[in-house]
């Protein structure tokens, strides 16, 4: 029983990190590198099908689809990182001091959270955007804020489990002050909680700036995205040019598929520690 | 060294009963106290008082703790950092949690050092670290180091608290319990321990324990407490003794013998 919980463990984790990672790899190449110049036209290879020279073929503007998709893959990963980096750490820090604290502002700022959860997040941050005007910039400190609270309140809920344990008793016994037990005894005793929801916090940064862009208020128009490119395509999904959709879904559920089973299968070796 | 003058204690969600109430004792330097009494008769949570651990805003507390001639139940929390991990030190009775999971038992000895003494080098600290870690009989010290607390037994973990404990040179230790976790042979070990460093270095210890054969090893002195009170007090040899309490009396003819079968 046991083993078998860690062998499909094992095999999530590993099935997980192996695709995030090939994924991650060709899309730092792509920074650098792709077969072809996302954005160069060839009226001649207009919606072109998937061949060796083009694996996926060819979009309306004749580009190459691939190219198109690392490239895309590249900004919503790059926004997603950010995404996360803001939020997350924004999040950890604010549960860890309410959650250690507690008191009123605790009481506060988990109302606040709850505000925020209240609205759908998407539907909060097409609102903000519309206000704001779509740029990169203003998407990542909107979803960065919109993820603020599901890391505060995990935090949080395991900080006050780590308060009482006897380890931060004794740091106190020997005079530590409240900043040193929380970042540096308690922190590190949280990184299993954090880890996965670390994971399916990216996975849902990449899913709700995909889903921006497919509703038109993600990035710039010039720049490939994997939203943008997925709302262009169903134009083409009956009427000539299936592999489009095909591949930049195919890519979304990759990029999904790999974190999420990442993220899974963290959380249940966490559990079964 | 310490002392304790009609210490009253209540917690806010019991408001009619006291904890600890009216308890008055003192102890010299050098000494080993000896506080015994069942579970719930107010030992512990006369220990943490002293120790400063209680949440102020959870009780509610009459009467003077005096360390060192300086007052710990009125002063603020700034003062009471101060004094935690040089002026008093405590060990714990379960070894096993009370030591940090994800970090090497070696810097968590150097802890008190880092927070008190930041002047103190790294390679200062470390040699202290080790110092404190032999006088508490650990060997391998070198190796011990950089083991993290779930690859080592209880009684070596105990030893590294012991050693976190007595790095500082703390005035008064404050062992609560720290046996009830080990198995005998573990004890007497740390029993000896403890009389080694109060002998070597003059510490002060206050030492709560409901294991009355312990208590007798190694106490001078011992006290007696039931539902928050003193019952007895006196030398530990009159009081093992010469009992003059009923409640002690009960207390020791309650250790089971090998020749009394229930």
């Amino acid at each position: 029983m046991q083993k078998n919980k860690i062998k499909k463990l094992n095999w999530m984790v590993y099935t997980g990190g192996i695709i995030t990672a090939i994924i991650f790899i060709i899309v730092l190449i792509g920074r650098f590198y792709t077969p072809y110049d996302p954005s160069a036209m060839n009226g001649q290879l207009r919606l072109a099908g998937p061949s060796l020279a083009h694996i996926m073929g060819c979009d309306n503007f004749g580009r190459d689809i691939f190219s198109r998709v690392v490239e895309g893959a590249g900004t919503t990963l790059t926004i997603a990182v950010l995404v996360i980096l803001i939020g997350a750490s924004v999040g950890i820090f604010i549960g860890a001091l309410t959650g250690y604290f507690g008191g009123v502002v605790d009481e506060v700022f988990m109302r606040v959270c709850d505000l925020i959860t209240a609205f759908p997040s998407i539907m909060l941050a097409l609102i903000i955007i519309a206000i704001l005007s779509p740029s990169e910039k203003n998407i990542i400190w909107c979803l960065a804020i919109l993820f603020i609270p599901s890391f505060a309140r995990v935090t949080r809920s395991e900080m006050v489990k780590q308060k009482s344990q006897n380890y931060v008793k004794l740091a106190k016994l020997m005079g530590a002050g409240s900043f040193r037990i929380i970042f540096v005894h308690i922190l590190p005793n949280m990184v299993p909680v954090l880890l996965p929801t670390i994971t399916i916090g990216f996975n849902n940064a990449v899913l709700a700036e995909a889903s921006m862009s497919f509703l038109g208020v993600g990035v710039s128009a010039n720049k490939p995205s994997l939203g943008r490119m997925l709302s262009e395509s169903q134009n083409f999904l009956v009427t000539g040019a299936p592999w489009y959709a095909i591949s930049v879904g195919l890519a979304i559920v990759l990029l999904i598929l790999g974190l999420s089973l990442l993220g899974e299968g963290l959380q249940q070796w966490r559990r079964n520690r | 060294m310490l002392e304790v003058k009609d210490l009253r204690i209540k917690f806010i969600s019991r408001p009619d009963k006291y904890a600890v109430d009216g308890v008055s004792f003192e102890i010299n330097d050098g000494e080993i106290l000896g506080l015994v009494g069942e579970s719930g008769s107010g030992k512990s949570v006369t220990a943490m008082t002293i120790s400063g651990l209680l949440q102020k805003s959870l009780i509610e507390f009459e009467g003077n703790v005096l360390v060192g001639g300086k007052e710990m139940l009125a002063t603020d929390r700034e003062d009471i950092h101060e004094m935690q991990g040089t002026d008093i030190a405590v060990v714990f009775q379960e070894p096993m949690t009370a030591l940090d999971p994800v970090m090497k038992v070696g810097p968590q000895v150097e802890e008190a050092i880092r927070i008190h003494y930041p002047e103190i080098s790294a390679e200062e600290r470390k040699k202290m670290a080790l110092d404190a870690m032999k006088q508490a009989e650990l060997y391998d010290v070198e190796n011990v180091y950089e083991k993290y607390p779930h690859t080592l037994s209880g009684g070596m973990l105990q030893r590294i608290c012991i050693a976190a404990a007595i790095i500082s040179k703390p005035k008064l230790l404050i062992a609560d319990e720290p046996t009830t976790a080990l198995d005998v042979t573990t004890q007497s070990h740390i029993i000896a321990l403890l009389k080694k460093i109060n002998k070597e270095q003059g510490t002060t210890i206050l030492f709560i324990s409901h294991n009355l054969a312990v208590v007798h090893a190694l106490c001078d002195k011992v006290i007696v407490m039931q539902r928050g009170k003193i019952v007895e007090n006196g030398s530990a040899d009159e009081v093992f003794n010469n009992p003059k309490n009923d409640y002690t009396k009960n207390l020791l003819a309650s250790i089971p013998s090998r020749d009394k079968r229930y």
